[in-house]
């Protein structure tokens, strides 16, 4: 663990942080497996919905935040003060509508696993298996050992192919949706609408 | 990284689609590489060092990608996310060819990104992080109730002994002064986790069950082109084997297959016939090296360059061995030569008929016991024992325990619990916190605008307004 990481585990360990998810602990957020127990399918749901809900509430209440702030900000300049708050509006706007998108396309658990088998599927199909299993097991042998059982070698050949899959999943939702999408994507076409916002808010101040 | 490991190892453990498919393809592989533990020495390896050993023998890039994620930080993919905000996005607002703003108002709200990103990593590292931390600690510590309590299984042996012995979950609470407590999971939430235990076992089973009915259709359907095709299918595998005799390396292996399978397209052959070169084109999926790649400078690893032409060797035969198979006496084509649909059905049903049988015995065995155990109030050590007395023969119970069964539901079920109770409480801290990151940013913005763009900012204006002003007078 880094100098960085170990500090922030320092801060968490304080009763500034503790105190508070004692708190949200007592109010039962989650439920026991005494009637309907998480199952990892129910989970993943769950964390979904909420991760929609919560951008929605998290951006859509930021975006509120900063135009309203941005537009009553006096020490930004007068002239540029709408083009910023316009700015504020079309990229929260935006932002949401992409990553509501990025969820049903990107990163949808259908689209990952098809994506996935397109590029990677012919590396750990059954017969690649069969011969990762035949080339390691000499080397095994050659070691003193056992060649590996095939119950041990199928669970390790699934943990790999697992922690592939969650690899693929980090990687090409951050360069598709974080990166280009909301990095590229969305400045790129926020910024002439801002123009037309900008536009509006003229209008509607001039009435 | 063998923390990681261990965690995946349960990921597979507790999820029943990836434990079916392991336990299903377990018959698969064992169909074609019925290994003979017997004659060899020594003992076998453990799930860390295949795992170690498939990272060393799998497709560069895959292990590449792998390894980044892996070795990827909370705090480096604030970071990215951050250097996104403050470098790429600015240039997508301050050139964008389509905006008709003036190229001043451009860049000043241009420079807003960064500086949010600067804060985003300022805020994120001293709240959002050290809230996530919290939550890991105190749910290892048991300082929260029980459904995000993780102090159960901190000792899997002694867990397993208390199940066994007294029929109990014991949970060790600290509160937030330190003072520690036992207490033990009350016994409707003990019969729930059991019972959910016992459906997540027939769950595995009935995947498990589809998983072969599925292998069963491939290999009819392979059966139905072998039975009307057989002498056609038994010249052209015949010609890849003396083709084959001239190939040395995974490589050309595969590029030869490759040009097969464009061959057959082209030629609009039967889709069974193309998959089946393609398997072979896939035995050939890992190309030895003959020295470091890109990927090893990068990770600093050293690869087995020596064994190149030894591994090469093994892939070969593997695939000259699975051509036997086909074009052999007795082999599947002569299995399926001419035979009728009924016929290729029944070939195909009886050649997983052993698999299938013992995970439909192990299904409904399972079922009973649950019933069982309801009615007669089993404890774990007799339902242990009636598994032990009555399914030892069938492989599907081999090597599994009960007991250890309901330790990887209890872990997947808190685990669970956390990974919900984080995102609740996450989203409560970036609500909380966005009209703090907002009024700082809106404080912030305009002042580093004025000490560093002075050009671009109100303060510079004014004083260009009153020069001019009183110029005039």
């Amino acid at each position: 663990m880094s100098i960085l990481m170990k500090g922030i585990n320092k801060i968490g360990n304080t009763s500034f942080f503790k105190y508070p998810l004692k708190a949200l602990d007592h109010l039962g957020v989650v439920n026991k497996f005494d009637s309907k127990a998480w199952n990892s399918d129910k989970t993943q749901a769950v964390i979904t919905g909420l991760g929609i809900a919560s951008l929605v509430l998290k951006d859509g209440l930021g975006c509120y935040l900063y135009v309203n702030q941005s537009l009553h900000n006096k020490k930004i300049p007068e002239d540029k003060r709408k083009f910023v708050a316009a700015l504020d509006l079309t990229n929260g706007g935006l932002m949401i509508a992409l990553q509501l998108l990025a969820y049903a396309t990107i990163s949808h658990k259908l689209v990952q696993s098809k994506a996935f088998a397109k590029l990677f599927g012919k590396y750990i199909s059954a017969p690649a298996k069969k011969c990762y299993k035949a080339i390691i097991d000499k080397k095994f042998i050659q070691k003193g050992m056992k060649p590996s059982t095939n119950k041990v070698f199928n669970e390790s050949v699934a943990e790999y192919e697992n922690s592939a899959r969650k690899a693929f999943a980090h990687f090409s939702s951050l360069i598709a949706a974080t990166i280009i999408g909301k990095r590229v994507l969305v400045p790129f076409i926020a910024t002439p609408l801002a123009d037309k916002a900008k536009q509006m808010m003229d209008k509607n101040s001039e009435k | 990284m063998a923390v990681l490991k261990v965690q995946n190892s349960e990921i597979i453990r507790n999820n029943p689609v990836l434990k079916s498919v392991t336990q299903t393809s377990e018959r698969i592989v064992d169909a074609g590489l019925k290994a003979d533990t017997t004659s060899f020495t020594g003992r076998a390896p453990n799930v860390q060092e295949v795992s170690e050993m498939i990272s060393e023998y799998t497709p560069g890039f895959l292990n590449g990608m792998k390894k980044m994620k892996d070795n990827i930080s909370e705090f480096q993919n604030i970071m990215i996310n951050s250097l996104g905000t403050g470098l790429i996005a600015p240039i997508f607002i301050k050139w964008n060819p389509l905006s008709k703003t003036d190229e001043d108002t451009r860049t000043y709200t241009a420079w807003r990104q960064p500086v949010s990103a600067a804060l985003a990593i300022g805020t994120q590292a001293a709240i959002t992080l050290p809230f996530a931390h919290a939550i890991k600690n105190m749910a290892k510590e048991g300082m929260f109730s029980e459904k995000l309590n993780e102090t159960p299984y901190k000792n899997a042996d002694e867990f397993l002994k208390n199940l066994r012995d007294k029929n109990k979950i014991v949970y060790t609470t600290k509160n937030l002064k330190g003072i520690t407590s036992t207490s033990n999971m009350d016994e409707q939430s003990l019969n729930n986790l059991i019972n959910h235990t016992f459906d997540d076992l027939i769950a595995t089973e009935e995947k498990a069950i589809k998983h072969y009915s599925e292998y069963i259709k491939q290999r009819a359907s392979q059966g139905e082109y072998f039975s009307k095709n057989a002498d056609s299918a038994k010249e052209y595998f015949s010609k890849i084997q003396t083709e084959l005799k001239d190939i040395s390396s995974s490589k050309d292996a595969r590029l030869y297959f490759n040009k097969q399978i464009k061959d057959l397209k082209n030629s609009n052959a039967d889709k069974e016939l193309v998959s089946m070169v393609e398997n072979l084109r896939d035995m050939a999926a890992y190309n030895p090296k003959t020295k470091p790649s890109v990927w090893d400078k990068i990770f600093r690893r050293k690869p087995n360059i020596e064994n190149a032409e030894e591994i090469n060797k093994t892939i070969i035969e593997l695939i000259n061995s699975e051509i036997n198979k086909i074009t052999k006496e007795n082999g599947l084509i002569d299995k399926y030569r001419g035979k009728t649909a009924e016929e290729i059905q029944e070939i195909a049903k009886n050649s997983l008929k052993q698999e299938v049988d013992e995970c439909t015995k192990a299904r409904d065995y399972l079922k009973t016991l649950k019933e069982n155990f309801a009615k007669n109030k089993l404890t774990v050590k007799d339902i242990e024992k009636n598994i032990l007395d009555n399914m030892s023969s069938n492989s599907r119970f081999k090597n599994k325990e009960f007991a250890k069964e309901i330790l990887a539901t209890l872990k997947k079920y808190t685990g669970n619990n956390i990974s919900v109770f984080k995102q609740i409480s996450g989203m409560g801290v970036s609500l909380a916190m966005l009209p703090v990151t907002c009024a700082l940013l809106n404080w912030v913005y305009p002042r580093f605008m004025d000490i560093f763009f002075p050009g671009l900012s109100s303060r510079n204006k004014a004083a260009k307004a009153n020069a001019e002003k009183g110029g005039d007078k």
